[in-house]
Order: C-alpha cells, then sequence, then structure tokens
C-alpha cells in the first residue's frame, strides 16, 4: 500500500515534471540559437524539422497532462496501464542514451546555463525512466 | 465495424511507416543536411525515429490489440490523443506545407492527405463512440 502510493505520487511528479519540460523547451531554441543553422536549410526540410519537434512536443504535453490528471489510471493494473507506462519508460530511457552516446555536444555553447540544464534535464530523464518502470512493475505485479 | 475500421487504419499505419523508409532518399536529407550543422541533423534523425516508433506502434496496437481502444478509461484517453495527433497532422499537410512543394508530389500529397484524414476520422469516431 506504501509502494503503491508512493508510485502514485512519483507518477503525479512525474508528470508535472513534464508539464515543466514542455514549458522549457520554448526557449531551447533561442538557447541553442536555432535560428542562423534552421536559415541554411531548404524549406522542406525546415518545415519537415518544426513539424516533427512540434510533435514531440506534444508527446510530451500528453505524457504530462496523462500522468498528472489520470495518474490512477496509469496504476489500474490493466494492459493499457502497463503498455503505457512501459512506453514511457522506453522513450525516456531511449533519450539518456540518446545523451550520452548520440548527440555530438560540442556544438552546444558550454556556458554555465547550458550546463546546469543539462544536469537538470538528465536527472530529469533519469527519474522519468525510473518513476514508469516502478509503474510497470506495479500494473504487472498486482 | 470499429475493430475493421481500426484493422484498416492499422494497416494505413504500418504502410505510412514503411513509406517513412523512402522518404529520405525522395527528399535528398543527406544532401540537403549536410548543410547544417551536426547536432541540428542529429535532432532533426532522432525525432525523426521517435516519431516513427511511435507511428509503428499506433499499427502494432490497432492490428493486434483494437478491443484497448474501445474500452473506457485509459483506451478511450489513447483513441483520444491519436485523433489529435492525426486531426493535426490533416492541418500541417494543408496549411503547412508550402504548396509548391505539394506540387512536386501531387500523387503523393492526395493519398497522404486522404490516408491522414481517415486515420483522423476514425480514432475520433472511436474516441467519441460514433461507431
Amino acid at each position: 500500500m506504501i509502494t503503491q502510493d508512493l508510485i502514485h505520487t512519483a507518477i503525479l511528479l512525474a508528470g508535472v515534471g513534464q508539464l515543466i519540460l514542455v514549458a522549457a523547451s520554448a526557449v531551447i531554441p533561442r538557447c541553442l540559437n536555432w535560428k542562423g543553422p534552421l536559415s541554411d536549410l531548404p524549406k522542406l526540410i525546415r518545415q519537415l524539422f518544426w513539424t516533427y519537434a512540434g510533435y514531440i512536443l506534444g508527446m510530451h504535453l500528453f505524457f504530462g497532462l496523462l500522468s498528472t490528471f489520470g495518474t490512477h489510471l496509469l496504476l489500474d493494473g490493466t494492459p493499457q496501464a502497463a503498455i503505457l507506462c512501459a512506453l514511457m519508460m522506453l522513450w525516456w530511457t531511449v533519450r539518456i542514451a540518446l545523451q550520452f552516446f548520440c548527440f555530438d555536444r560540442k556544438g552546444i555553447p558550454q556556458i554555465r546555463f547550458n550546463v546546469l540544464a543539462e544536469v537538470l534535464l538528465v536527472a530529469l530523464f533519469l527519474y522519468l525512466a525510473l518513476t514508469y518502470a516502478a509503474g510497470v512493475y506495479l500494473n504487472l505485479v498486482p | 465495424m470499429a475493430i475493421y475500421a481500426l484493422y484498416l487504419a492499422g494497416v494505413i499505419l504500418l504502410c505510412i511507416t514503411a513509406a517513412n523508409f523512402f522518404a529520405p532518399k525522395k527528399m535528398r536529407w543527406t544532401e540537403n543536411l549536410e548543410k547544417t550543422e551536426t547536432v541540428f541533423r542529429q535532432v532533426f534523425v532522432i525525432h525523426c525515429v521517435f516519431l516513427l516508433a511511435c507511428v509503428a506502434a499506433m499499427a502494432l496496437l490497432c492490428l493486434f490489440a483494437p478491443q484497448m481502444l474501445l474500452e473506457d478509461g485509459l483506451g478511450r484517453m489513447l483513441a483520444g490523443f491519436i485523433a489529435l495527433f492525426w486531426s493535426a497532422r490533416v492541418l500541417v499537410q494543408v496549411f503547412y506545407y508550402e504548396p509548391s512543394i505539394k506540387r512536386q508530389f501531387p500523387f503523393f500529397n492526395v493519398l497522404f492527405t486522404m490516408a491522414f484524414i481517415y486515420l483522423a476520422l476514425i480514432f475520433s469516431a472511436v474516441f467519441f463512440r460514433w461507431i
């Protein structure tokens, strides 16, 4: 029971964290100076880039809203709940792996703000991956 | 009726997933993305892969567990989200993408627009319990 309450609260906080991430994403293009490199691209690629970015933001918003306002649904022991928790766990685990093994961070200015932002982001991704893993566990083990 | 409509949606989603493996070559992504910084190229490709995985997951859900979307609670919420996802895609296709680019691929433009409209309608119908 204590575990269930703890995971319930953790998922609620994960939802709030993702909603904050969505809000913070609005400043990412300015912080990473996207405007310059984007203008070098052909219009189609530029439009695709913004469409994809918008959809990723939409996914994060969905995860955030679902976890904040539908926490009980994500822990109701149904296959849907287990699948969605697994999807979000996988999503954030892959995101952590990409941060360390894929992204070329040399292009990002290493100012104090960016370093702090990266530490906070990775900590959030880790928290999200672990929380949804706990959600999967709770849905599968009665 | 709803189950068969979702099976068809699953097939369409699989076709969209498959088409995305050919799009980079058709639109000369490698050549175009070479003009920009590495980090940009990586963000673009990663966003694309994540979205492709989402579309593939939707396809698998429709083909192997469509009844999950017909249940109340999370199933209905998921159907509502997928309906929004594809409704937005219709709007992007019709109003955002440059007309001159769409004129270069008229057949694919019509085909994909129709597919997106079907998906938006079916998932909306499932969400609102019209079918």
